[in-house]
């Protein structure tokens, strides 16, 4: 299982990157974490929506109310342009943490 | 004989004992929790095994109250947020959680560059207005027996002062500005947010010259109507 900490520094990257790809909510946001990382990321479920607010905040992201394909209510969140800015940055900086980490990792085998 | 909206109110209403009573918050982990539920009696679950599960995987109401309530946006993060934004400061920066504390750091060239654009507007029309208008408008202010408001008295008595002793303020800021650079730590933390409020104040108050000098020329042309009558 993954650290905790690890985990919280790691959601807002993920939120970013998964609403680049389109408009989504919720629900979806934590079942594709889980399916992208083999269930690995396991968030409580209800700690999504205390980020996703403050994100919104931040002018991060906006949201709107819409209705699912059975007609239940739904909150959908995209992308807004700080976001997108958000989301480089925090790539450059996680590329960078990579890339050390490797580096020292691959230098141990030499 | 389990009763899965009879279970989603009781659950609603814990979540609304714990302090979560904003409606948004309670209307998306509704949602959400409907959702999960509903997934899970899909693979085959009963709606009660279905219900516990998901109930339990959203969380305890009383640690996520805490969460939502940081959510929320209080009057110093708003007034934070709003003093970063006169400075241009962009709200990813403060908002990125693996940022290092140099983060929000521009080069200084960068900064003095920026500002001296956003302070060359308000400069030229300082000096416009000291030179062309204000000797006219005072010319018509003693034909007309007019007086000019104590305000922009005040701001014309503060632009006398500026325009007698610019030499030693010009020079009093360039040494501060060079200890600042040379000594100070916190400077380039802060640089880029001293400017950007110095700037919007500076042109804020050519703004509020500019309405004060229209307020006088218009009071001035009455009573100069009135004395030619």
């Amino acid at each position: 299982m993954i650290r905790k900490e690890l985990v919280a520094a790691s959601a807002e990257p993920m939120i970013l990157a998964l609403l680049a790809k389109g408009e989504s909510y919720g629900y979806a946001i934590i079942q594709e974490v889980k399916a992208r990382s083999g269930g690995k990321l396991n968030w409580t479920d209800g700690m999504l929506y205390p980020v996703l607010h403050r994100m919104e905040h931040r002018g991060l992201i906006k949201s709107r109310w819409g209705e699912s394909e059975t007609g239940r209510k739904r909150k959908y969140y995209s992308l807004k342009k700080d976001g997108k800015t958000a989301m480089a940055k925090h790539h450059e900086q996680w590329s960078l943490v990579h890339s050390v980490l490797a580096g020292l990792r691959k230098e141990q085998y030499v | 004989m389990f009763d899965l909206d009879q279970a989603i109110a009781n659950w609603r209403q814990q979540m609304l004992s714990a302090g979560i009573k904003t409606p948004v918050p309670l209307e998306e982990l509704e949602s959400h929790l409907r959702e999960d539920v509903e997934e899970r009696m899909c693979s085959g679950v009963t709606a009660q095994q279905a219900f516990e599960t998901s109930a339990r995987q959203i969380g305890q109401a009383k640690m996520l109250q805490p969460e939502f309530s940081r959510a929320g946006e209080t009057i110093y993060e708003w007034m934070k947020r709003h003093c970063y934004a006169l400075a241009r400061i962009p709200n990813y920066q403060l908002a990125t959680n693996m940022n290092t504390s140099n983060s929000n750091l521009e080069p200084g060239w960068a900064t003095y560059l920026k500002n001296a654009a956003l302070f060359l507007p308000a400069f030229f029309f300082w000096i416009g207005s000291l030179i062309f208008i204000v000797p006219k408008l005072k010319q018509i202010c003693a034909v007309s027996d007019s007086h000019l408001s104590t305000a922009l008295l005040l701001v014309l008595n503060v632009t006398d002062f500026v325009r007698v002793n610019w030499i030693w303020i010009t020079i009093a800021l360039a040494v501060a500005l060079v200890l600042l650079e040379w000594r100070s730590h916190w400077w380039p933390r802060y640089r880029r947010l001293v400017f950007g409020i110095s700037a919007y104040l500076m042109n804020f108050m050519a703004l509020i010259l500019l309405a004060l000098l229209a307020v006088a020329a218009v009071m001035a042309a009455a009573n100069l109507l009135d004395h030619t009558k």
